[in-house]
């Protein structure tokens, strides 16, 4: 089937099987592999993307769900995003396998002009495991970055 | 063990460190270029490190008991005093223009009165130690069981962090471990294997279940160590799970393993009533 979206800004268009999951598309037939596997089952967030604009984990979609969808990888950040940045001052990644996912999840709330709170913070990372940093680093990351991307 | 090396050699750009101790999101590399970089008074950018192939860094042993830094930072701390004074006041990317290549290798030798056997494996094997102490504040619900630990304090000795910040997140991710090894974690085995090796069925921490960590770092420096430093990667993970099961037996429950689930917990033997301090109180007042 001939599948269409845009990613990371840029139209495509692939002949693949509707039913292959957008991680292993974006993965193996667009080349990204910053998305990553964690359980491959829905319950870490490690391949954490956004269609259009919403944080969906990328292994329990079918690629037929992404047509005619914008959707942002870690690529698509370009590395420049403040939180990206604040993630590697506060050392919010250690083994960097969550991180993509991490950064993908927060990104609404690093951009939305209102301050979130730590509980915010925390629930809107509920869904993206970490084992490596017991989350306070990544909570501290978020927040700064909040605070550096909202500076007058 | 004893036989560990360490070294280090110069480079067009700078130095390369040659060890066999392996980064896996720990911060080693991080942390030995700082010590080499310190050592050598250099930029913190000129300092490379080798990818750990045997066929090309030197045997620094394993990977293992939070000693790379204590260790092997240390056998780079010398590598690197080594070399500035063979260097002089050049840097170590025009000794390398103009002289070659410089090449330095330490070779860890156990400090005076430290018996150990590399053939038995037995003895003391490590010429100090760090200390910690934690603190887990609990909330248990005497309906359902279900704990939540609401505030957790560290306190860590380990000579001096070389990184604070990456030091920080040893601990705070060693306690995160520990305390989700204290209520969550149950692993199951059946026949020699897993039997819940998946993460719907093997249940770790999320964002919702860790508390507020405060974390104190006791700068205590070792003189045997880098610039001070001892080793931290694994001792924060064994402090948690104790002060929460202490925590939980101060409620009253006389808990003698983990993890301490609501289901394990519903038949686990009361030293008092449940309900808490008045009750403790009330026991301490009629001694």
């Amino acid at each position: 089937m001939r599948t269409r979206f845009t990613l990371n800004g840029e139209p495509r268009e692939l002949e693949t099987h509707p039913m292959r999951r957008l991680l292993d598309v974006l993965r193996e037939d667009c080349g990204l592999t910053g998305t990553k596997e964690g359980c491959g089952e829905g319950e870490c967030g490690a391949c954490t993307v956004l269609v259009d604009g919403e944080p969906v984990v990328s292994c329990l979609v079918p690629v037929a769900q992404a047509e005619g969808c914008e959707l942002l990888t870690i690529e698509g950040l370009g590395g420049d995003h403040p939180l990206q940045r604040s993630m590697m001052t506060e050392v919010g990644a250690q083994c960097g396998i969550c991180t993509p996912g991490v950064v993908l999840a927060a990104k609404a709330l690093v951009d939305a002009p209102r301050k979130p709170t730590l509980a915010r913070v925390r629930e809107a990372l509920a869904g993206n495991l970490c084992r490596c940093t017991g989350y306070e680093a990544i909570h501290r990351a978020v927040l700064a970055a909040h605070a550096e991307r909202h500076a007058k | 063990m004893l036989g560990s090396r360490a070294g280090l050699e110069t480079t067009p750009a700078g130095v390369r460190i040659l060890v066999a101790n392996t980064e896996i999101g720990q911060g080693t590399r991080t942390m030995l270029a700082q010590i080499v970089a310190d050592g050598l008074g250099i930029p913190y950018e000129q300092v490379e490190i080798a990818q750990p192939d045997t066929s090309v860094v030197p045997d620094s042993g394993p990977t293992v008991a939070s000693r790379t830094c204590m260790v092997v930072g240390g056998l780079l701390e010398k590598c690197a005093r080594r070399m500035r004074e063979r260097i002089g006041h050049t840097s170590p990317a025009e000794y390398h223009a103009r002289q070659g290549r410089l090449h330095v290798e330490e070779q860890y030798a156990a400090p005076e009165g430290r018996r150990w056997s590399d053939e038995t494996y037995r003895g003391d094997a490590y010429a100090t130690y760090a200390w910690g102490c934690d603190v887990a504040e609990v909330e248990l619900d005497p309906v359902t069981h279900e704990t939540r630990v609401t505030k957790f304090t560290a306190v860590q000795e380990f000579g001096r962090p070389i990184h604070p910040a990456m030091a920080r997140g040893q601990i705070e991710g060693a306690s995160a471990q520990g305390m989700g090894w204290a209520l969550l974690e149950h692993v199951v085995m059946r026949d020699g294997q897993m039997a819940n090796a998946q993460l719907t069925n093997y249940v770790i921490p999320t964002t919702l279940d860790t508390p507020p960590m405060d974390v104190v770092m006791l700068e205590n420096p070792y003189a045997g160590g880098p610039f001070g430093a001892k080793g931290v990667g694994e001792m924060p993970i064994d402090g948690p799970a104790p002060a929460v099961v202490n925590a939980l037996r101060h409620a009253g429950l006389d808990v003698r393993s983990i993890p301490a689930t609501p289901e394990a917990l519903l038949s686990t033997p009361r030293l008092r009533s449940v309900n808490g301090a008045s009750d403790a109180a009330q026991e301490d007042g009629a001694r």
